[in-house]
């Protein structure tokens, strides 16, 4: 194959051939080498292989930058954490939301918070504290115990309820209001009131009393309580504002049974045993938590920093 | 390129009497071009060997055949092209008919396919605009589907709300009532599916119980059922759980009463059925106590059927095969204290209590599995000939003496006659001996059978009633990519998403550790020359040293 436009003399001008005279040829092939390269299957294998890794990298690297972004900016994000707590994010905030059952105790909500955030709870629901006044109620047709509101309050109007009110979780507030405790991680794991050791060693956790080096941080929430400043990392806690019967508590009780109406014969496993010693003895500090029935929804809101 | 030409121009002496004409070729002349020209029939050869003596062999080899199937696509394609070259013009490229030696002399047919750099070159240029494509798509892919992922937020007539999450994943919440027996959520699960479940909420399996406790300030006799991995096993143990929804069957590993229970299956209209002897749908939620994890579900499945899904608790459901269990379990061992508390609420319950009316008592015969009815014959008489003739076709009746249990006629004809004997005297007991377990029916069925029992169907459910409180549920779906309706492409990307996904959800720990295994891996590969050239180096002076010493032996 010849190109006619480049053909020209040596000043450059097109001739016309004289077909007596020879004429030398000269053709130039720059690509020669390129298009030899091109005809080995070996390159092309090269320049797929190339491409290939080229686009695996640009999408693991985009796929990346899409995951921070959501972390750092997100959009519809919906997670759960192991207890159940269900988050949801957007830029600016964070609403975390979990169903607490008013019969536990410092209920484990697993939501981590960290020293400087600032929260916002909110709850509803109703509970009654005593399943048995309930069925009384119900069979008497005559409703005495109200069902109590996040924001607490006496359930009857029987002195007994207010001379019990300083054993108390938080004795200056409320009685039966919603009461929130920041727990350290490694503390946490160990709120649980059916292990005997658990309760002996972090009793003021559960009874709210500052002892022993120990000093629980314990927030009154009732409905509503909005900015509340973290002052240390831990995991939030629930529970009603109740009586948790630690030893000290139990001890601080003695010598007042009559005015609190406890009983001092109670039949308790065909034994005659007073009440006190029964949860003293069975290390039932949660006893009077166990006959609650209802649940809050807990709300949390917080700021994303 | 004007350089070389004028290069030439002064190289060409003026004298020479010739023309001289300059052939510029362009590229595509040059691509396009068909000459005989030779080329190297190893071009087409997969290379399996692989070295040894090198580092990373599994890794080479991988490579190897990567090499390999790329290069028998691109075979492939010259091959197709090849052929619809000939078909066209009737020759092989290059080569007229008449030629069928090469320049060297060989058989062209017997050198294969020739490799076009033409159809090479439109290979690359199909990567590279596939290759550009698929990068456009996956920053369209990761900012519509991933950073501004819609939420599709809605919710059913069984009050779940859904969202949807990037990678195709759905997060489904619900409030599940403990009084609820298999409670539909609703949500339909494919095969393949991926689920994982949290929970929050705890409940106690019986009220009564939990009333009498509380009246007695006493410790609650079974555990709370506290939804989490803060599970605690109910105190009482397999007693309950060999009667439990699963537990009843010897393939349910560790039943835990009051644990929560999931079935997958295809929807129905109405409750679902109450026999659950065999079935190995139902699957029980054990949350992992002992997780590292923190933000991660702690109890996770894969749907092997489709269907939707249901949850319940596992309480004990007083269907008829399990009110035989419990009767016959009770009457083999009626000192069996657990089993009395399980059985005696039973016959306290209303229609039990209503159809004992019509009998005295029941006394329990400590033998494999007879009860014994007293019936006061001083009430109505032709009540007895009813529950007689209706218990006749299905048990074996032994009438008894008063004074001894042990039973006195098995003849039917005498058994009639006894009783329409006993029939005459007023206020004269009858004792009647039922066998319960070869007339395959339970005592309440006999009692349905002799028209005592005043409803007509009992709710098995009745002991679910008692459970009190609720649990608020978290499922998490990723569903199966290959069930899904949505374009091929956008499934591998989210199968990549998810990729990332799972890989960014490591814990830190593992992330490091993998860092430190690239970071030695390449290390070893960069230094890999210089390990080789230091390994000849110490063979050549061996060498050396070896032909040395040999040659000195020879010399001497």
């Amino acid at each position: 194959m010849t190109d006619e436009k480049d053909d020209r003399d040596l000043s450059g001008d097109k001739t016309e051939q004289d077909p007596s005279k020879g004429y030398v040829n000269i053709v130039i092939n720059k690509y020669e080498h390129l298009v030899a390269a091109l005809s080995k299957p070996k390159t092309l294998v090269k320049t797929i292989i190339v491409i290939s890794t080229i686009v695996m990298t640009i999408f693991v690297g985009i796929a990346l930058i899409a995951l921070m972004l959501r972390q750092y900016y997100p959009y519809n994000s919906v997670r759960s954490n192991k207890y159940g707590a269900t988050i949801i994010k957007d830029e600016d905030t964070e609403i975390i939301y979990w169903l607490f059952n008013s019969a536990d105790l410092w209920a484990n909500s697993g939501i981590e918070v960290k020293e400087g955030d600032i929260i916002s709870v909110r709850t509803s629901g109703a509970f009654n504290t005593a399943i048995h006044h309930l069925t009384d109620d119900a069979k008497n047709n005559k409703p005495q115990y109200r069902w109590i509101s996040p924001t607490g309050g006496k359930q009857s109007d029987e002195t007994r309820d207010l001379l019990r009110n300083k054993y108390r979780i938080a004795p200056n507030e409320e009685p039966n209001v919603i009461l929130m405790q920041v727990v350290k991680e490694e503390i946490s794991k160990h709120l649980s009131p059916l292990d005997p050791n658990n309760v002996k060693e972090y009793a003021p956790y559960f009874d709210g009393r500052s002892r022993s080096g120990q000093s629980p941080e314990i927030y009154v929430i009732g409905m509503e309580k909005e900015n509340i400043k973290i002052h240390q990392d831990g995991i939030l806690h629930f529970a009603v504002n109740d009586i948790a019967l630690t030893d000290a508590i139990i001890d601080s009780m003695r010598g007042h049974e009559n005015e609190l109406k406890l009983d001092s014969t109670k039949i308790s496993n065909n034994n005659k045993e007073p009440e006190l010693d029964y949860y003293e003895k069975n290390n039932l500090v949660n006893a009077w938590f166990t006959d609650n029935v209802g649940s809050f929804l807990i709300v949390i809101e917080r700021k994303r920093q | 390129m004007p350089s070389i030409i004028q290069a030439i121009k002064d190289a060409i002496l003026t004298e020479i009497s010739s023309d001289v004409r300059i052939q510029d070729r362009s590229f595509w002349s040059q691509l396009l071009e068909e000459k005989k020209k030779d080329h190297d029939p190893s071009a087409w050869s997969m290379r399996w060997k692989v070295r040894t003596d090198k580092p990373f062999i599994v890794t080479r080899f991988l490579f190897r055949c990567l090499y390999n199937i790329l290069l028998c696509f691109i075979w492939l394609c010259n091959t197709i092209y090849e052929f619809i070259f000939r078909w066209f013009s009737g020759r092989w490229r290059g080569y007229s008919k008449e030629e069928s030696k090469d320049i060297k002399g060989r058989d062209i047919f017997k050198r294969g396919i020739r490799p076009s750099a033409g159809i090479n070159i439109i290979l690359a240029g199909v990567a590279l605009v596939a290759g550009i494509v698929a990068i456009v798509y996956i920053i369209v892919f990761n900012i519509n589907n991933v950073v501004l992922a819609p939420s599709n937020l809605r919710t059913n007539t069984n009050g779940i709300i859904s969202i949807d999450q990037p990678g195709l994943e759905t997060q489904h919440y619900f409030l599940l009532n403990a009084a609820n027996f298999w409670t539909p959520t609703g949500i339909a699960l494919s095969k393949g599916d991926k689920v994982y479940i949290t929970a929050s909420g705890s409940m106690y399996g019986d009220i009564y119980n939990m009333d009498t406790c509380s009246r007695m300030n006493k410790k609650l006799e079974y555990s709370r059922s506290i939804i989490g991995p803060n599970y605690l096993q109910n105190k009482t143990g397999t007693l309950n759980t060999k009667y439990c929804i699963y537990g009843r069957n010897p393939f349910d590993k560790d039943a835990r009463f009051g644990s929560l229970l999931y079935q997958v299956s295809p929807p129905i209209p109405g409750p679902k059925p109450y026999n659950t002897d065999g079935d190995t749908t139902i699957q029980q939620i054990v949350f992992d106590t002992n997780t590292q994890k923190k933000n991660d579900a702690v109890y996770q499945f894969e749907v092997k059927e489709h269907g939707d899904l249901y949850f319940c608790f596992n309480d004990i459901l007083l269907d008829t095969t399990i009110l035989k269990k419990l009767e016959s379990d009770y009457f083999r061992d009626t000192s069996n204290r657990d089993l009395k508390k399980l059985y005696k609420p039973l016959l306290e319950c209303g229609w039990y209590r209503d159809s004992l009316k019509k009998i005295d008592n029941i006394a329990f015969k400590k033998d494999t599995s007879s009860v014994v009815i007293k019936i006061c014959s001083y009430k109505k008489k032709d009540s007895i000939q009813n529950v007689l003739d209706s218990i006749r076709k299905g048990c074996i009746i032994n009438p008894l003496n008063t004074n001894s249990w042990e039973s006195t006629s098995q003849n039917s004809l005498n058994i009639q006659k006894d009783i329409n004997r006993w029939l005459w005297l007023p206020n004269t007991p009858v004792f009647l001996n039922i066998d319960i377990d070869s007339s395959g029916l339970s005592l309440l069925d006999i009692l349905k059978k002799a028209n005592w029992v005043d409803i007509t169907e009992h709710d098995p459910t009745i002991w679910f009633q008692d459970n009190i409180g609720e649990v608020l549920i978290n499922v998490r779906v990723e569903h199966n990519l290959g069930h899904t309706a949505i374009p091929f492409p956008k499934k591998m990307m989210t199968l990549c998403y998810r990729g990332v996904e799972h890989f960014r959800k490591w814990p830190k720990k593992r992330h490091l550790t993998m860092a430190g295994y690239m970071l030695l891996a390449i290390t070893l590969a960069c230094l890999e020359p210089v390990m080789i050239r230091g390994i000849r180096k110490i063979r050549r002076r061996k060498d050396k040293a070896k032909s040395s010493s040999e040659q000195a032996t020879e010399a001497l």
